[in-house]
């Protein structure tokens, strides 16, 4: 192996790959600095092919690739070991193929989702990724990043709604797995092995989705509850009676709890799963459920390095316990997905780090919970492992990332276990 | 297993008939117990088959009674460098469970306990070889139930459901298996037990659990797994659609799924497959007609309502004969009952019959059904189509008497041809059943070498010493004793893209 550390040679070598228009300029490059590492150069390849071409160069250059969508979701991770060429995603961007009376799409990884979406609206369709902030979220991130939102109730975890991937392999081969017919047990379902790797195992370059249709209305609405007990008793009681739910959450900046839900469905569905809801607020809280214009967005501004994230997963049972015990550390927003057993919690990022995570690592495993830094500076992810859980099968995912990626080509060391 | 679904079996002269070595089997006999261990002929006889035609007999059969005996028994295996087999009910369609030469087969069946019901979370925590009906059973007090519902849900067990990534008729809305697995216990090649994935939602780490669904037996055992229960709905509507033509049918299936209606079930039965029905249980399917579909939505009763208008509309516009609806559960029953008993019902029809697994692109369906009878008709062989036709998943039975050795090569050459069908026209060669034996020597018709390498990685991570379930998925090497030879040279004669 021939080991190239002249930013020069690189360059010149991944300018015959993807072309002047596939390198970023200079001046562009503090974009893409993960970790506060920068990359020596940002390539963004046009093809399949020339992204195949230019893994397969720094595999055989022993160089360190991190793979950027959007760039949403970037502060997830343990800081990666070595960090050479950033890889542009957003110019793979076409559809590949689109089916609509088959319910089925390909596009390639670096559509955003808004568009993908967008595209779909056209035929009453939409594929069930519900990111937040779609006009930048790309299709190639949001299975990467592998996290689902308030719609799982209804549309299920991205791992449920991709039929078909292509990525291209730590050594630049281009593989496959799955097709593009909703149901199929060909072959093992390597899709799910990719869907929340973060970039570690393979470059996504297209994907299959199975398709639903539109919702022909929807209504939003916001209940205020006095307590976390409320709140997540009244989403259950809509969680049981099955009401068509395409999204629920719940949020809380040190005032009372209030859960959003959006019902989607037909006309006659939505009104009167409303009545139903307003009903059962009353009952749980006295207050009705109010009409909201539009659904806001979950953390709805956009990502701040500089604060302080921390997801929460515990069985839905004991989320209330749980986050009692986290407003004792004064956040100051949460937001919940009670069905699901998932919360956020955001602080601004201040000297207290070292204490809030210590403190809320400690108050998340009295619960059995799991506790990720979803996002915080980086001088505080020195010297830990920001996934904080060590998977009992860790020794399996250690021998996979060995055995699919040996020189540690794709984002070495930002995985669970620094994997 | 009873064989009541009439496939044939035949003998290979496969079976193990070297010397028993009877080192191993003494190291399983300390372990679960002499009890628990069967190793005499006639013993071996009830483990020597799954539900297709293949058979071979195992060395022994091991019927641990923990997860940790299945561990001891792996590293016994490991030792001896055995390979070993697991083996749920035997159900199987794709010849999975069927034992590889000389090999210890671990049957699940006294692991069958359910651990527990959490109605809060609305989890259930099984042993592997709790049969598949029996989940939603448990949970039925808490209003829960277990969603993936194999036709063969009586007799068929989770692990080999999770093996299989099983579906069912109401997979269509809610998924296939491993949309309802969050974790597993698993035993490894080497003998170790290891949780992969959590009851708990967006757990880091890679998507272990996600694998080793649909993984045939063939990464690692499993010892107990986590499933996601679901509550009932509220309103549920069954509605039998009766067409004079089977492109109809396929047309109506066509026409829901791009109306963008995703019911809950969506099947299909073709003429013989209705005459085969009638003369079994006279499930009120009329004779002549030349298909049925059973359309079921569900949810709020507004929901529910909306769409069986629809369904009925668009059923109309393609000519549907005859509507009917089922409301209440005996109502509905009725109307499920000729589908839940198709595939008993053919055993009248031949003495055998031979169940494929293609899928299609929906929209595909009206012509892969044209080809599916073009093609039996040039071989000279009836078929009785039962479709999870919401799915584009056809199961053509291709029917036909095993005492016919000639029968028995035109049925797996007319069935390579309709798979190879289904995948030029952007199918696939399995929708639900597995690759097994049976179909590993299409797997280079719809994967590069590349791809396949790619699965051989999880193979190797998992299972270096190729211990676990070999012979099973990956395209056959060139051995004369291997059970696959004679698909081998039919698929060899279909194209040269059938071998690596
Ligand atoms: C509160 C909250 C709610 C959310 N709700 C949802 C939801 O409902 N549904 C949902 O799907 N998601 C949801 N997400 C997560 C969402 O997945 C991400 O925010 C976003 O989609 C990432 O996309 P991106 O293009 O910006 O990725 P980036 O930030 O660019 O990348 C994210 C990760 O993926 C890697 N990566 C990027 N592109 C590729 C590629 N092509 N191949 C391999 N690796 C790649 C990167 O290296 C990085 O590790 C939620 C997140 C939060 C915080
Ligand atoms: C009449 C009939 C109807 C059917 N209908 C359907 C249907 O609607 N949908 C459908 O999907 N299938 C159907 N099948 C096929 C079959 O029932 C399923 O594939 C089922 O999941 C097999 O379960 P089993 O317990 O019988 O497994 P087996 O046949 O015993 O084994 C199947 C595979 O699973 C592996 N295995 C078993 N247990 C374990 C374990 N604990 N750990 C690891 N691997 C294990 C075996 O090694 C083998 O590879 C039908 C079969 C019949 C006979």
């Amino acid at each position: 192996m021939t080991y190239i550390s002249e930013p020069e040679a690189i360059g010149e070598a991944l300018l015959e790959i993807v072309g002047p228009e596939g390198i970023i300029p200079l001046e562009m490059q503090w974009a893409y600095t993960v970790d506060g590492l920068s990359p020596a150069i940002v390539v963004q390849p046009a093809s399949v092919e020339e992204v195949s071409k230019v893994i397969g160069l720094a595999s055989r250059w022993g160089l360190g690739v991190i793979p950027w969508g959007g760039g949403t979701m970037m502060g997830l991770g343990n800081r990666p070991h070595r960090y050479d060429i950033a890889l542009d995603m957003r110019r793979l961007n076409q559809v590949i193929e689109h089916e609509p009376a088959d319910l089925t799409i390909t596009v390639e990884a670096g559509t955003t989702v808004k568009e993908l979406q967008a595209r779909l609206a056209a035929y009453g369709q939409r594929v069930a990724l519900d990111p937040p902030w779609p006009d930048r979220a790309t299709v190639g991130g949001t299975l990467a990043t592998g996290i689902a939102g308030p719609a799982r109730w209804r549309l299920g975890h991205p791992r449920d709604t991709i039929i078909g991937i292509k990525v291209v392999m730590p050594d630049g081969r281009i593989a496959k797995a799955g097709g593009k017919v909703v149901k199929n047990v060909a072959g093992y379902d390597l899709c799910k092995l990719y869907i929340g790797s973060l970039g570690t195992l393979a470059v996504i370059v297209e994907a299959t989705f199975k398709l639903v249709p539109t919702p022909r209305s929807q209504r939003v609405v916001a209940c205020s509850l006095p307590t976390f007990k409320q709140a997540c008793g009244l989403a259950k009681e809509l969680q049981w009676r099955l009401l068509p739910i395409d999204s629920l959450w719940m949020e809380w900046d040190g005032g009372p709890c209030v859960l959003v839900c959006r019902l989607a469905g037909s006309p006659g569905a939505v009104s009167r799963s409303l009545e139903e809801l307003d009903a059962l607020a009353r009952q749980y809280s006295g207050a009705e459920a109010q009409p909201l214009e539009r659904w806001p967005e979950v953390v709805s501004s956009p990502p701040v390095a500089e604060r302080l994230v921390l997801r929460v997963s515990v069985l839905p049972s004991r989320l209330v316990a749980c986050l009692e015990a986290l407003t004792a550390l004064e956040p100051e927003l949460m937001v919940a997905l009670p069905l699901a057993g998932v919360a956020y919690a955001r602080w601004p990022a201040e000297a207290s780090t070292p204490n809030i995570l210590q403190n809320a690592f400690q108050a998340v495993a009295t619960y059995d919970g799991i506790l990720v830094i979803h996002q915080c500076p980086f001088k505080y992810k020195e010297g830990r492992d920001v996934f904080g859980w060590r998977p009992p099968a860790q020794p399996m995912m250690k021998e996979i990332k060995r055995r699919w990626d040996p020189k540690g080509t794709l984002s070495p060391g930002r995985f669970v276990a620094h994997l | 297993m009873s064989p009541f679904y009439g496939t044939g079996r035949r003998h290979r002269p496969l079976c193990y008939t070297g010397p028993v070595n009877r080192k191993p089997l003494r190291d399983l006999e300390n372990i679960v117990g002499k009890r628990w261990v069967l190793s005499h002929p006639e013993e071996l006889l009830a483990y020597e088959y799954d539900a297709t035609i293949e058979r071979s007999l195992p060395m022994a059969v091991v019927l641990p009674g923990s997860a940790q005996e299945v561990a001891q028994v792996m590293q016994v295996a490991n030792r001896w460098g055995i390979p070993v087999v697991a083996r749920g009910a035997g159900t199987g369609l794709s010849g999975g469970a069927v034992p590889c030469r000389g090999s210890i087969v671990i049957s699940t069946s006294r692991l069958n306990r359910i651990l527990q019901i959490d109605p809060d979370n609305a989890l259930a925590v099984v042993e592997p070889g709790v049969l598949n009906v029996d989940v939603s059973k448990a949970a039925a007090p808490y209003g829960l139930y277990y969603a993936p519902d194999p036709s063969s849900q009586k007799a068929c067990t989770i692990g080999g459901n999770i093996a299989e990534n099983a579906g069912g008729p109401h997979c269509l809305r809610y998924g296939t298996t491993t949309n309802h697995v969050l974790a597993v216990e698993v035993a490894t090649a080497q003998g170790e037990l290891m949780w992969l994935g959590s009851p708990l939602a967006d757990a880091p780490g890679y998507d272990l659990t996600g694998v080793i669904v649909g993984s045939e037996g063939t990464l690692a055992i499993v010892t107990k797994a986590v499933l996601r229960l679901l509550p009932k709905p509220p309103a549920v509507i069954t509605i039998l659609a009766i067409f004079q033509e089977v492109e109809e049918a396929s047309e109506a299936v066509s026409g829901i799924i791009a109306q963008g209606i995703v019911p809950a079930a969506l099947e299909m039965l073709d003429r013989s497959a209705i005459e085969a029905v009638e003369g079994y249980i006279r499930a009120g399917y009329p004779p002549e007609a030349g298909a049925v579909l059973l359309i079921e939505v569900e949810g709020v009763e507004e929901e529910a309502h909306g769409e069986a208008q629809q369904v009925v509309a668009i059923c109309r516009e393609m000519n549907a004969r005859d509507i009917r609806l089922g409301f209440t559960p005996e109502e509905r029953e009725r109307l499920w009952a000729g589908r839940k008993a198709a595939l008993g019902a053919l055993g009248r029809l031949a003495p055998h019959f031979y169940i494929l697994d293609g899928v299609v692109p929906r929209t595909k369906l009206p012509q892969i059904m044209h080809q599916v009878y073009e093609i039996c008709r040039r071989y000279g062989l009836q078929v009785a189509n039962v479709l999870h036709a919401g799915d584009g998943n056809l199961h053509p039975n291709i029917l036909f008497n095993e005492s016919d050795p000639e029968a028995v090569r035109r049925v797996v050459e007319c069935a390579a041809e309709i798979l190879k069908a289904c995948v030029e026209v952007g199918g696939s060669i399995s929708g639900e059943h597995g690759i097994g034996y049976e179909k590993r020597n299409y797997m280079p018709w719809i994967f590069s070498r590349d791809d396949l390498e790619v699965m051989r990685l999880l193979k190797e991570a998992w299972d270096p010493r190729y211990l676990l379930n070999p012979q099973k998925i990956f395209p056959s090497a060139a051995s004369p004793e291997d059970i696959a030879v004679p698909m081998r040279d039919i698929t060899a004669r279909l194209g040269p893209e059938a071998e690596i």
